[in-house]
């Protein structure tokens, strides 16, 4: 959308809504890990996202515009994240290589990124606002 | 919804400890039942987890191509980039109720009891209490650690709520 382009693409916005997409999928990953916990034989799951956000930050130093449909996208298209199974021995049960400690923790620390993505979003969001409807508004 | 989700995730896990947490009880509370409906002794009840089904791909593809919008005339709006949040299938846990066959019976030997054998042998449940005990608290922690992440996924999304 033009307004899009115009608008919200200039400001971190984007940045911020694929971080909130990200910890939102991982959580679910760690959801399922915890709630199989005791599940003989299951190997737990991580999500592999540092790239995707990445590509948020880092600018190209070229950046093409397709006005062909044979033409190529320039810089390529992100690499969106993926679901991957880490290779850990199995975990003091001997049921399966679920380590609860590590859960939880990515749990609290996931939980700690989204906070801080939606707080610096509404934030963004804020300044929007005022730039358009000025300091009285 | 997508964003319940994360929540029946959890739901699930609180759900398979919760059944797990019942044959426990009732393995405790049968330990010397010597009498049942199906006859002989009570047969240890144990929970088995399983991995819940995942969405196959073919289902979450056609979710997708149906909730496309066309865009059959050049005024329409494009449609936004997709996200990201198809490609998790995991749906949780699951349970299954198993009758273990007792392995090693507790023998004790009481001619006058009601169910004795002809050896005057009384045949108990091979219900051993400290390894329901143990299993309990193992269930009760895992029942805890779903719950806190199931109040992790709903401050989430009211957190999303204030944006």
């Amino acid at each position: 959308m033009f307004l899009n382009k115009v608008i919200f693409n200039k400001t971190k916005i984007p940045a911020l809504n694929a971080v909130l997409d990200v910890t939102q999928l991982r959580q679910r990953v760690i959801s399922n890990n915890i709630a199989n916990v005791s599940t003989a034989g299951y190997r737990k799951q991580d999500l592999r996202f540092q790239e995707y956000l990445n590509s948020f930050v880092r600018k190209p130093a070229v950046e093409g515009t397709v006005t062909d449909p044979r033409h190529m996208e320039v810089p390529q298209p992100v690499s969106a994240p993926e679901v991957y199974e880490p290779e850990s021995g199995l975990n003091d049960t001997g049921l399966n290589n679920v380590d609860i400690d590590k859960e939880m923790t990515d749990l609290a620390e996931n939980h700690l990124h989204f906070n801080v993505g939606a707080r610096l979003l509404s934030g963004g969001f804020d300044g929007l606002r005022k730039a358009i409807t000025g300091r009285s508004g | 919804m997508q964003i319940f989700d994360t929540l029946d995730i959890s739901a699930t896990g609180l759900s398979a400890q919760r059944r797990k947490m019942t044959a426990i009880a009732s393995n405790i509370a049968n330990v010397d039942t010597t009498r049942t409906d199906e006859g002989g002794p009570y047969k240890r009840r144990r929970m088995v987890m399983l991995e819940a089904p995942k969405l196959t791909k073919f289902s979450t593809m056609l979710e997708q191509k149906k909730s496309r919008l066309l865009r059959t005339d050049g005024n329409h709006m494009l449609e936004g980039e997709p996200r990201p949040d198809e490609i998790f299938t995991g749906s949780g846990v699951m349970t299954q109720e198993v009758r273990e066959e007792p392995i090693k019976p507790r023998m004790v030997l009481d001619p006058n009891h009601p169910d004795a054998r002809e050896d005057g042998y009384v045949v108990y449940p091979d219900v051993n209490v400290v390894t329901e005990m143990v299993d309990m608290i193992a269930s009760s922690r895992a029942y805890e650690a779903n719950a806190t992440v199931l109040s992790a996924a709903k401050d989430m999304i009211n957190r999303s709520l204030d944006i």
